[in-house]
């Protein structure tokens, strides 16, 4: 079985390491942990006609893609660069930030995740989406919602 | 132990060193931390060393990965290349180090989080509250112009001939569009007071008169409810007090128009207690019985089982809540109390002043009289561009035969008008074809002949903030006539601005 590096990276507080576990583990707990240096974690995902073992790393929080470890980025395949929907300052600078991570590897897909969905008062999620075209997926690890679809996509991107 | 031995053994205390295949697999371990055996994967121990494969991969020489998180332990890792296809994994133990450094970061990142989510809902919030700006003045727009029209038309009706029971329906009409306008404006009141932009007037007023007055404009409604109306007033109250009169009055108003909205028939009880006096600062209770009022909710001090009927929520208790802001900025306080019978008393506290020397009462302004009749026509403009809005200007002006008029909707035509002829009086809505009044008059008195620049101006407004209507006031217009209006309204303003021997 092929095994993929996966690297989550954003700010801190974003709910960086509740999407992986909401992905691995399929819990969420709602008090804040900060991360610091690196976890790193493993899940197998099936596509198509594939299956690949994610190691999933979550990094540390950081205003800036600079602030990471290059160590950490060693033989990554794809990245997650994770905002929260509720904090403006999680996405400011957001294609600067982007375009940093491809120096790390030209060839690693990045997606963009607006987390914590859940927090977006009802009815208001698409045009959230709308007001926020830069990104690609609006999760909630709170409720699960779109986080499975974020790394079979991941998955996806990956291997094609 | 000689010291070559303990510097050896005490530099190596919290590290181990691991001898591996570039496959992943343990050649020889010292397993000071964690036990392996010849031949295990370090990848099938933790997926971090899956990174074994690329280091050899990349032909990276050197490596180090701080603050790595491995089954529960953190170390400091960092892994060399020792030979061909061979290296060395050395783990370095900081869990105790980490985990203290972990605490500091918590508690600095909660702050920041905290802080950020903060701003942000202040954010949402201070959107809101424009919307809802917005949304109260464009709804308070739309609603003035055709009520000015019914206010208007009804009241012009109610003095033409007409058999009894029409005239008992006009007043019908009079009364109920009476008290639309009453809500609009309690609707923007208490919008302007929930941001506390009003200031209280502080002058002398005599509170006997208030009271007066008070009982004057409630008794029809009484009436109409088969209530009787009772206010008494301490004997001790001052006659002539410092405050915002207009706001006391408020305050009463809305007591008593709840009270009687509730009344059914029976006794309404207005009271007024002096509690005490210390020095020129004097403390009143204003408390209104009422027999069966339905208390909100929010207003409730007791444990009354009162039902909540939800048919009865309605504008007596946005009376109450202006009521409410109002005691506030007054540093005052609203309470109320109820039985079981459904008898309740609902309390505003009260602080004024008593001034120390009573000024000059001043005159009352003698009404014009709207029977008047001239010789000679006034010539009004009346810049409008809703429809409904001009006919209740024109039909009101038309029907007392006293004035000449003409109705300009495009600001060009407006213009071209003041240069060529002269007018009498210029009446002017909020805004004219998107340009706004203020705008407007300071472009007809730029570019308008010599007689027309000094012509009164009055504004017919939708707006009814007191910042609005004091801009206008500084743009040079004499009076604002707030919409709806009623005929009696428009024409004592234009007489009181006007010359009338001029026309007679």
């Amino acid at each position: 079985m092929i095994s993929k590096k996966i690297v989550i990276v954003g700010h801190f507080g974003v709910g960086k390491s509740s999407l992986i576990k909401r992905f691995v583990e399929d819990v969420f707990i709602d008090d804040y942990k900060v991360t610091i240096g690196v976890h790193i974690l493993k899940k197998t995902v099936k596509t198509s006609d594939k299956e690949i073992n994610l190691i999933i790393w979550d990094t540390e929080g950081a205003e800036s893609v600079e602030e990471l470890l290059p160590a950490y980025l060693l033989g990554t395949h794809g990245f997650i660069f994770v905002c929260d929907v509720t904090r403006p300052k999680t996405f400011e600078n957001l294609q600067e930030q982007l375009d940093l991570l491809s120096t790390f590897n030209k060839l690693a897909p990045i997606l963009t995740v607006g987390n914590k969905s859940d927090l977006l008062p009802k009815g208001t999620i698409h045009e959230a989406k709308e007001a926020m075209p830069f990104l690609d997926v609006l999760t909630s690890a709170k409720d699960g919602k779109n986080v499975q679809r974020l790394f079979e996509k991941m998955a996806k991107l990956i291997i094609s | 132990m000689s010291i070559s031995k303990i510097q050896t053994e005490f530099a190596t205390q919290d590290l181990q060193f691991i001898s591996i295949h570039a496959s992943g697999a343990v050649i020889e371990s010292d397993n000071k931390l964690i036990q392996f055996k010849k031949q295990d994967f370090l990848q099938q121990f933790h997926p971090f060393f899956e990174i074994i494969s690329s280091f050899f991969e990349e032909g990276k020489k050197h490596m180090s990965f701080k603050c790595v998180y491995i089954n529960g332990r953190i170390f400091d890792i960092d892994i060399v290349d020792n030979d061909t296809e061979k290296g060395v994994v050395i783990l370095r133990e900081g869990t105790a180090f980490y985990n203290r450094l972990q605490e500091i970061a918590q508690k600095r990142n909660e702050s920041l989080v905290f802080n950020e989510v903060l701003e942000f809902k202040n954010e949402i919030l201070k959107e809101k509250e424009e919307f809802k700006d917005r949304f109260i003045g464009n709804f308070s727009h739309e609603l003035r112009n055709p009520l000015t029209l019914i206010t208007a038309f009804s009241s012009m009706l109610l003095k033409s001939d007409l058999n009894v029971e029409q005239e008992s329906l006009i007043e019908s009409i009079v009364s109920q569009s009476h008290r639309i306008k009453e809500i609009i404006d309690d609707i923007v009141d208490l919008s302007i007071l929930k941001r506390k932009t009003i200031s209280l007037e502080q002058k002398q007023f005599d509170f006997y008169n208030l009271l007066e007055d008070l009982r004057i404009n409630h008794q029809t409604r009484a009436q109409e409810k088969g209530t009787q109306l009772l206010i008494q007033c301490d004997p001790t109250v001052p006659k002539i007090m410092m405050g915002d009169e207009r706001r006391i009055s408020q305050v009463m108003s809305n007591l008593l128009e709840h009270a009687l909205h509730f009344s059914e028939g029976k006794e309404v009880k207005l009271e007024i207690l002096d509690n005490q006096r210390r020095a020129n600062k004097i403390s009143l209770t204003i408390q209104v019985h009422c027999v069966t009022g339905i208390i909100p909710q929010k207003f409730k001090n007791d444990n009354t089982t009162i039902p909540k009927d939800k048919n009865n929520i309605n504008a007596s208790n946005l009376g109450l809540s202006i009521t409410e802001e109002l005691l506030r900025l007054m540093d005052g306080s609203l309470s109320s109390t109820s039985n079981e019978e459904g008898h309740s008393l609902i309390q505003a506290k009260v602080k004024l002043f008593v001034p120390f020397r009573v000024s000059e009462t001043p005159v009352a302004i003698k009404k014009v009289r709207n029977e008047l009749k001239l010789s000679q026509k006034i010539n009004v403009i009346i810049a409008e561009d809703y429809g409904v809005a001009q006919l209740t200007a024109v039909k009101v002006l038309v029907s007392s035969g006293n004035f000449a008029t003409e109705v300009y909707s495009d600001p060009k035509d407006l213009l071209e008008a003041v240069q060529h002829k002269e007018y009498d009086v210029i009446l002017m809505a909020s805004s004219i074809s998107q340009i706004d009044a203020i705008e407007l008059l300071g472009m007809i008195r730029e570019f308008g002949n010599n007689h027309n620049s000094k012509i009164p101006a009055i504004a017919l407004s939708t707006k009814s903030k007191p910042e609005e209507l004091k801009e206008y006031s500084k743009a040079g217009f004499k009076d604002v006539i707030k919409k709806p209006y009623t005929d009696d309204e428009v024409l004592s303003t234009i007489y009181k601005r006007l010359n009338l021997k001029k026309f007679k």
